[in-house]
């Protein structure tokens, strides 16, 4: 549903080019979520029999990890949507303004068409209005993808508890890398997390002002 | 946005807009042309982003919007065309005639409905209703890509920075003293124009066409004796100054 939003007030086009810049980040962390993954199918494989408690976690996190890129490459493609959408509304915007000037100046000054100039301040308008709805469009998408992946490095920070827990139970030489992969799936996830809610913040407050 | 109209014959008309009041005290002033004739109309260089209401404002006095159908850039800089984003919002099928060299540039302004018509290095005619006007090559003039814009039939060349002034708020639309003109248009021509050769050739191509007017894009208007003795000096003149 589109919320009615004053955007020339909270400058929404500005907002959404520092929100796309901002989560370009969270594509690098979410390929060393990935790389975590593959890291602990090596280990798994290194510790023999003593990593068989591990295999369900690390099967999880192999799909959590494609599940996270696939999300990271539809957030970064909305993004720089959002991010596009957000400049050309700009440059809608500025061509009403100055369209509505135009015919100001020219009802003032009694020009001899300025009365079809009213038809182009609408056309204009028009395609302004069509930009800001592909733009809200765009916006809603992207906060719809970041609530999607905040579930998903909250699951992460959930396996990131299990493996420590697990591999509390294994002989210390494999219990450390198990711990590593833990600690790095733990730092990336919360990284994620962290930048990820404070742009859904931003989003949503500017989507529902 | 004052407008003259320099020219009549019939629904053959030529105004320039300019020496407009409301201008920003820092922007260079400019001069753009509107080319009339059969119901079909031209702006050349139609001028910066700053300007854009005011022309549009100015340009309906004399002509609908829609019979718009063409723009012409003589070459890439912000006050010729920087408003082109803005035109593009509001023509519906127009074309934007400028030299080849500058599309890739010229489209940061922003050209999505209209279409950008390439003008070759050696120049081009187009019709505009029942008139031709032909694109003058200028390269080097001071863009690498330059074009001015002679009217065969009205005798008038719109020659873009050749022939520029930079003259003080309010002064008259054309040279009235061409000597003591020469003052405002030196230092300018000096600075820009960085070739003698494209010059000479310039002038050489212009000497050859019928010219009783002779219209810059910044500065006064140029009419009959004057056109000639503006030829005169610039040949004359020694350009490309700001290296020894």
């Amino acid at each position: 549903m589109v919320h009615a939003v004053d955007l020339e007030k909270i400058k929404f086009h500005l907002l959404a080019v520092s929100v796309a810049a901002d989560l370009s980040d969270v594509k690098a962390q979410g390929e060393a979520i990935s790389l975590e993954a593959m890291n602990a199918k090596v280990l798994v494989a290194r510790a023999g029999s003593m990593g068989l408690g591990f295999r369900p976690i690390t099967d999880f996190m192999v799909q959590l990890a494609e599940d996270t890129i696939r999300l990271v490459r539809e957030i970064e493609a909305e993004a720089l949507a959002v991010a596009h959408q957000a400049v050309e509304r700009l440059r809608t915007a500025n061509a009403v303004k100055l369209a509505r000037k135009a015919e100001a100046i020219s009802r003032s000054t009694n020009a001899k068409w300025g009365d079809q100039l009213r038809i182009f301040v609408e056309q204009v308008n028009a395609r302004d209005q069509q930009t800001v709805s592909e733009l809200l469009g765009h916006a809603q998408r992207l906060t719809k993808l970041l609530d999607e992946i905040a579930s998903q490095m909250l699951a992460a920070r959930a396996v990131s508890s299990s493996i420590r827990i697990e591999s509390a139970t294994i002989e210390a030489r494999h219990s450390q890398s198990f711990q590593s992969v833990a600690n790095n799936l733990q730092d990336c996830s919360s990284s994620v997390l962290t930048k990820v809610k404070s742009n859904l913040r931003t989003l949503n407050r500017a989507l529902n002002s | 946005m004052k407008a003259t109209k320099i020219f009549q014959s019939g629904d053959h008309q030529w105004i320039i807009f300019g020496r407009d009041p409301n201008k920003k005290g820092k922007i260079i002033d400019t001069n753009q042309h509107l080319v009339m004739s059969g119901g079909d109309a031209i702006l050349l260089d139609p001028g910066g982003i700053e300007l854009f209401a005011s022309m549009l404002a100015a340009v309906v006095h004399h002509v609908p919007v829609a019979k718009i159908t063409k723009l012409f850039a003589s070459h890439q800089d912000p006050d010729i065309i920087s408003s082109l984003g803005l035109w593009d919002q509001v023509l519906e099928n127009a074309e934007l005639h400028a030299p080849w060299l500058w599309e890739g540039f010229i489209r940061h302004f922003g050209c999505d409905r209209i279409t950008y018509a390439a003008i070759p290095d050696e120049g081009q005619e187009i019709k505009v209703g029942n008139r031709t006007l032909e694109f003058v090559p200028a390269h080097y003039l001071h863009a690498s890509g330059n074009f001015s814009v002679y009217d065969p039939v009205a005798k008038i060349l719109m020659s873009g920075d050749i022939g520029a002034a930079l003259l003080e708020d309010g002064a008259p639309m054309f040279v009235e003293d061409f000597a003591a003109h020469t003052r405002h248009m030196k230092m300018f021509h000096q600075r820009w124009m960085p070739s003698n050769k494209a010059k000479d050739a310039w002038i050489a191509r212009v000497r050859q066409l019928d010219v009783q007017m002779m219209s810059p894009q910044h500065g006064a208007i140029f009419r009959g004796d004057d056109v000639k003795r503006f030829l005169d000096w610039f040949e004359a003149l020694e350009v490309g100054n700001a290296v020894t």
